[in-house]
């Protein structure tokens, strides 16, 4: 799609946290304070308009450490420009959530 | 561990999820469920099912059939569809409606052959209904109601414009001809009024849903864009002309800068 200028606060949120390292949907709503109901129709909204991409983990990697395969969510090179656009607009956008942590394997 | 009442919750929800997407949306939820429960928030466990149904009902909403219909010239999937079953409606090309209007008008006037009265009639009263169809199109029209919708580069014009008045003329004789055959004198003009404005409206209205080319019915409506957006993008209905002349954009709400219906023509 070109271009989200009318990208929610949510959804900034969303990517904001995406980008900090939080990177399955729970984590999302513990680094944002979103209810479920709200995060996961955001995720799908927003891989919908190709700013974010999921992808299962490996089921050898959740084997390995006793836990069901997550869910991933990753932004996108269109998602990336959005948040710079939504960061310019919701200033305190960074400073609500954390600096980026590790990515996963 | 998680409760019994939790997977009920999110089984429950997924009932709502399209079948096709049902499996994987259970499965990420399953999963959310299992760290919500291994990170210690137990508490609000509940909760955390109870908003599966929003994100239910938003994969509902936005199941892919939409897409699917959009009448994209994407390859189709490898899956043969299964035959579409749709009644096309009588009316759907132009020879068919008119010769159902012209077995209405035989109808009406055997009707009116068989009715005592004589006064007014038929013809004298469909004379008189036909400067009134004209004001109230004209009505329909500025009020915005039934705006004729932009056409660029197409020549049909004369058998656009030949074939909404031989509706009307039709209508108006099916009308004149039925109040004529109207036992009670006072009820005659009245019903005649009211339905020559439901008339000339049903004309307009079925013109805009019509192909400019072929005049058959457009089919396949898919609805576009996002209506919070409507400054940003447009929003409205996709109609497609099923012979492959073009695609008539049907704006939801009027905007300034797309305030009538448009047509885009696959034909050069």
């Amino acid at each position: 799609m070109a271009g989200h200028p009318g990208l929610s606060h949510t959804a900034a949120m969303i990517l904001q946290a995406l980008d900090a390292g939080c990177l399955y949907g729970f984590s999302l709503m513990e680094a944002t304070g979103l209810p479920s109901g709200t995060v996961y129709p955001a995720l799908r909204r927003l891989e919908r308009d190709e700013l974010i991409r999921s992808s299962w983990e490996k089921q050898s990697i959740a084997d390995a450490e006793q836990r069901p395969p997550r869910r991933y969510y990753k932004l996108t090179a269109a998602g990336r420009n959005a948040l710079t656009a939504s960061r310019k607009r919701y200033p305190l956008l960074t400073r609500m959530l954390p600096e980026r942590e590790t990515e996963p394997a | 561990m998680m409760t019994r009442l939790d997977i009920l919750i999110l089984r429950a929800a997924a009932r709502l999820v399209p079948a096709g997407e049902r499996r994987e949306w259970l499965a990420e939820w399953l999963t959310e469920l299992w760290y919500a429960l291994h990170e210690g928030r137990r508490a609000g466990v509940t909760a955390f099912c109870l908003g599966a149904f929003r994100d239910a009902l938003w994969k509902r909403r936005n199941a892919p059939i939409a897409r699917y219909s959009s009448l994209s010239l994407r390859a189709r999937p490898s899956v043969p569809e299964p035959p579409e079953i749709r009644c096309a409606p009588v009316i759907e090309s132009p020879l068919c409606c008119l010769g159902a209007l012209g077995c209405l008008a035989t109808l009406a006037l055997f009707l009116s052959w068989l009715s005592p009265v004589s006064l007014p009639s038929g013809g004298r009263l469909f004379l008189a209904l036909l400067p009134l169809s004209v004001i109230y199109s004209l009505v329909l029209v500025f009020t915005g109601n039934a705006l004729p919708g932009e056409y660029p580069r197409h020549r049909n014009w004369a058998g656009r414009w030949s074939f909404f008045l031989a509706k009307v003329t039709l209508l108006l004789l099916v009308i004149a001809l039925s109040a004529s055959a109207v036992p009670i004198a006072e009820f005659r003009i009245d019903a005649a009024l009211i339905s020559t404005a439901g008339a000339v409206r049903w004309a307009m209205m079925d013109q805009r849903r019509r192909c400019p080319v072929c005049l058959r019915m457009l089919d396949n409506p898919v609805r576009m864009g996002n209506h919070s957006r409507i400054l940003l993008e447009w929003n409205g209905t996709e109609l497609l002309c099923l012979r492959g002349h073009g695609v008539m954009h049907v704006p939801e709400r009027p905007a300034i800068w797309f305030s009538r219906q448009r047509w885009l023509s696959f034909v050069p």
